[in-house]
């Protein structure tokens, strides 16, 4: 029969009673009685007096086996998540849900602005600049951190099973929806003067108009940063979401440019064009600065996982 | 077994196991857990606060004493007031079980 535990096990048994303290004066007795229990207990195991329940065995097998979600890690690690979904369909799917909230946000933004008159004024097309922009940028977060979590669970979400055209018709349909989708316009002639007027308006348009494409670009750059995490995967949402943020912000602008090129009035095109021109340069920024932000907060997430995981 | 109904009679459960011979927290356990016979199975460190709410109200006492093992253990004894409580919450029970179990062969006719 075994006498005493090992000092390991009697240390491991004693850090164990400590952890339930009931009062000062009480605590030394209490957690002697409590020690004392528990070794009878671990030596009846050790003798083999003590049977192995089920439930015990089971206890015993996820010790061992370790933690499932680190494992999970691990495995992800080795597999390549083309096994899973695909980068392509990834994105394709990420380019649909950013471009059918934005069409939804626009239409919603528009109606208010139409059925109620005081959110024409500055404040309430401030608001709905803010709906239509940080509103959107984290409804798409949301919704691919849904089909993700829908992945991670076993299901099967709609963009692992659908065909090739029908993530080509779908874009082509909803890039022309947006191309036709209202733009939420105030009823104010005075804007820009009250703008100049403000530095607190203009700031805070200034923090819109950078925050909901940074947001939005950290949630495709989330997205897509799958195990085997690899840069160049990372690194082609962030392109691809430049060149689909700038072709659907300015397919108004093409379609324009196509028609003045096309017809016989003589207005000048190249204007727009310079437009176009910044505003590519704009999304390169934001998509920069995207990238520097994801890569921080993921290094931070990671640096605080392993330290809860060396708590633990 | 539901275990609110188990909850409800761990104090009467020591208390039974106590009236047949003092005893410490470990064997409490396992005797109770032979006595259950599989019907349930106890939540060891539980016991601990159904015992010293036993002892407050002074239906036990403690004596810190050898085990047959050789190792101290603190042994608790079953006191006058102890077994009055067992003999009084035993007749509860068997009043509370017999309206029990004719109720649910009425429900069953």
């Amino acid at each position: 029969m075994t006498d005493r535990l090992s000092p390991d096990a009697s240390t491991a048994v004693r850090a164990l009673c400590k952890k339930i303290s009931v009062a000062h004066h009480l605590d030394a007795e209490i957690q002697e009685e409590l020690y004392d229990h528990m070794e009878d207990k671990l030596i009846a195991y050790l003798d083999g007096e003590e049977a192995l329940t089920e439930e015990d065995a089971l206890i015993l097998v996820r010790e061992h086996f370790g933690d499932p979600a680190a494992i999970k890690g691990l495995l992800q690690d080795v597999h390549a998540y083309e096994a899973d979904v695909s980068l392509a369909r990834r994105l394709a799917a990420a380019l649909i849900a950013t471009t059918g909230i934005s069409v939804v946000c626009l239409c919603l933004a528009s109606a208010v602005l139409l059925l109620w008159p005081p959110a024409r004024g500055l404040t309430g097309f401030l608001a709905m600049y803010a709906a239509t922009g940080v509103l959107s940028a984290l409804v798409s977060w949301l919704l691919l951190w849904y089909w993700q979590r829908r992945l991670d669970t076993g299901h099967t979400p709609w963009f692992i099973t659908r065909r090739p055209a029908y993530f080509v018709g779908s874009i082509v349909i909803l890039l022309i929806l947006q191309s036709f989708a209202p733009i939420p316009q105030p009823h104010i002639s005075s804007a820009p003067a009250a703008l100049a007027r403000s530095a607190d308006l203009s700031r805070l348009i200034l923090i819109v108009t950078v925050v909901s494409p940074v947001l939005n670009c950290m949630a495709w750059l989330w997205w897509c940063d799958r195990p085997p995490r690899k840069v160049r995967a990372v690194a082609g949402a962030a392109g691809l979401w430049i060149i689909w943020m700038w072709l659907s912000s300015s397919v108004r602008d093409i379609r324009r440019i196509v028609l003045i090129l096309y017809s016989s009035n003589a207005t000048p095109w190249p204007p727009i064009a310079k437009g176009l021109g910044f505003s590519f340069l704009f999304l390169v920024i934001y998509a920069l600065v995207a990238f520097a932000v994801y890569g921080m907060a993921r290094h931070a997430a990671i640096g605080f996982m392993r330290w809860a995981g060396a708590r633990r | 077994m539901n275990k609110e109904l188990v909850g409800a009679s761990t104090g009467l459960l020591v208390l039974g196991v106590l009236a047949k011979s003092a005893s410490y927290g470990y064997e409490i356990v396992r005797s109770l857990n032979a006595e259950a016979e599989g019907v349930f199975l106890w939540q060891e460190g539980t016991l601990y606060p159904v015992l010293h709410k036993l002892e407050k109200a002074k239906l036990v006492r403690t004596q810190w004493q050898q085990a047959d093992t050789g190792r101290r253990r603190k042994y608790y004894y079953i006191t006058a007031e102890g077994r009055e409580a067992l003999a009084e919450r035993t007749k509860e029970w068997n009043a509370f079980s017999q309206m029990v179990l004719r109720l649910g062969e009425m429900h069953n006719d």
